[in-house]
Parts: C-alpha cells; structure tokens; sequence
C-alpha cells in the first residue's frame, strides 16, 4: 500500500475566513457608507420619512436605483412607469449572473440570498484576484457584511437628514453629480458617435414628450426611443 | 410629505424588477449567453441611460429665467472636471454637490 501525500490545503478557521471577508469589504463600505449617507439625507430633505432609507436600502439592494426612487415616490410616477424604468437602469444585472460563482454557494438560503445581493461590487470583488478563491460561506458574509454598510449609511444619513435646517436647499443635486459621473463611465468605455446620436435623439424626444404629451413622461419616453434605436442599429449591423 | 404608502409600493416595485433581473441569468443561463440581441442591448445601454437619467433630474430647471440654470452647469462641468482627473467618483459627486449647494444656498437669492 502506497502512502500517497494528499494535496495540502490551508483550511482557515471560522473566525480567520469572516476576517478575510470583513477585510474585503473595507473598499466597499469606504463607497456605501457616504454614498448611504448621502442616500439617507437626500430622502429625508426630499420629504420621504427617514425610516424609508434603511428599509429602502434593505430592499433594494443596488446604488443608483436608490436614489432615482426617492425622486419617484416624490413625483408620483405612475408604478407600471417605475417598474419599466427600473428594468432599463439595472438592466445590466442580467449579465452578473452569467459569470457569479453561484455553485460556490451550498445552502438553499444562500443561494437565494447570493443572487439578492449581487451588485456590482460583489461581482467585482468575486470575480477576481484574492476574491475569486473565496468560499460559498465567506461570499456570504461578504454580501452581508457589504449589505451592513450600506443600509447603516442610510440610517446614518437619514438621521443627519433630520438634524439639517430645511431652509438649506440643494441636496438633489447629488443624484445628477452621480448620474453625470456614472454617464463618464459609460461614454469612455463604450461611447461611439452612434450611441452619442441615439442618446441625444432620444433626449430630444423625451424633452419633447413631457412638455407637449404628457407630464412625467421624460424617462419611459426617453427609455423606450433609445431601446428602439439600438434595436435598428443592431438588426442593420447584422443584416450586413 | 410623501406617504407609507406610496414610499412602500415605489420601493417593493424596483426591488421585485431588481431581483427579477439578478434571477433571470440562472433560470435562462444557456439562452442569454447565446442571444446576441440582449448582449449588445447590455453594452449599448449604459451611455444613452446614464445620459437620459442626468436629463432626468435636471427637466424641471427653468432656463429662461434667473439664474438660467448656472450653478447647475458649473457644478456639473466641475464634477466632470474633477472625476475625469481624479478618478475618484465621490471626490467628483462631492465636489459638485458641494458647490452647488453653496451657489444656491448663499451667492444667489430669489
């Protein structure tokens, strides 16, 4: 009988696997927690209750979507409206899945939790570098961890919320700065004079529609041309 | 002030889309993958999106009349300016907000 060596593996302890997770999760929360923050202040200057920020922030577990629903609920945004405008702005999301290190994963509740919780910096995190080893159970704390952050930011602001004057004007402003950083982004890595034509296309006509149609129509107007566009450019570049 | 309500059924509809949409690549893995429609869809969306959603927050902005929308284009070509530099995307949320804030909340009165 042989006596064969059995590959040697480094098993962490518990406590050295959640460290390894909380550790992970510091870049995020040095990006959910003021984002949180400035989440939770802009609900509650916007005249939503504060409680709504943590609870928003335990539901719906993404970033910019967050913020666009406080300026819906404020709006009166019809809700079919709401939910197309949601499926467009994360629509990415179908994507992450693809490459999510879902078998990792073994229990049933967190698997469920997992997909629940995916955002962009748990698939970022997952899918590379020291995070791409990481276990089904430290993938877990890390979206829990992360999950943490980001609803006690929003605590955090909205409590700030409530201490700050309401004669200071101006917290809105933090959704377009955000926007405006996001579509930097998104020009630079996937801008074309295409996509730059469809996008101001579709601006005119959504500009158009809520001053002549019909109001709080500008984003499923807008939405909807932009789709139309890149559904033309699409079935022309293939038909070539 | 906006309602229970209305804050609960504005919140439970994007959550239902968004787990929705985290859900769909595992019930329609092998489809999505080949379904060269929804692919491009994915990586042509961001920039018209993003677009749309800074017009978004801006189309109630009166330009015909004072202050014609100025602390509004300063503060974003700031933000713009600062995060194209530094990379840093709060340094250039901050920056703007911050500088919006001060533009309305002291330099000009109504």
């Amino acid at each position: 009988m042989s006596v064969e060596s059995k590959p040697f593996v480094v098993v962490l302890p518990k406590s050295g696997q959640l460290y390894q997770s909380f550790r992970l999760s510091i870049p995020v929360a040095m990006a959910y927690v003021p984002l949180g923050i400035a989440f939770g202040v802009f609900l509650v200057t916007s005249g939503v209750p504060w409680y709504w920020a943590p609870l928003s922030a335990l539901m719906i577990f993404a970033g910019s979507i967050e913020f666009l629903a406080v300026s819906m609920m404020v709006s009166g945004m019809a809700l079919p409206q709401v939910a197309l405008t949601a499926l467009i702005v994360n629509f990415r999301h179908v994507f992450y899945g693809l490459s999510f290190p879902y078998p990792r994963l073994r229990t049933v509740a967190q698997r469920v939790y997992g997909v629940f919780a995916l955002t962009d910096e748990t698939y970022a995190i997952t899918s590379a570098g020291e995070g791409a080893k990481l276990n089904g159970f430290q993938i877990t704390a890390l979206q829990l961890i992360s999950h943490v952050w980001w609803v006690g930011g929003a605590l955090l602001g909205a409590l700030t919320g409530l201490a700050i004057p309401s004669s200071i004007k101006g917290f809105g402003f933090a959704l377009t700065s955000m926007f405006v950083i996001l579509a930097v982004d998104a020009v630079r890595t996937q801008g074309t004079v295409q996509l730059i034509g469809a996008a101001v296309l579709a601006s005119a006509a959504a500009f158009a529609s809520e001053k002549w149609l019909y109001r709080e129509s500008f984003l499923f107007v807008g939405l909807l041309v932009y789709l139309a566009i890149l559904t033309v450019l699409y079935f022309r570049r293939k038909g070539k | 002030m906006t309602s229970d309500l209305r804050a609960f059924s504005v919140i439970i509809t994007i959550s239902v889309v968004t787990i929705g949409l985290r859900y769909a690549p595992i019930l329609l893995m092998k489809h999505l993958e080949k379904n060269g429609y929804l692919r491009y869809l994915g990586e042509c969306m961001p920039p018209g999106v993003m677009v749309l959603l800074v017009l978004y927050t801006l189309k109630d902005k009166d330009v015909t009349h004072y202050p014609h929308c100025i602390p509004d284009l300063a503060a974003l070509a700031l933000s713009v300016l600062i995060y194209w530099k530094s990379r840093n995307a709060l340094l250039g949320i901050g920056a703007g907000l911050a500088s919006y804030m001060f533009a309305v909340n002291f330099i000009i009165f109504h």
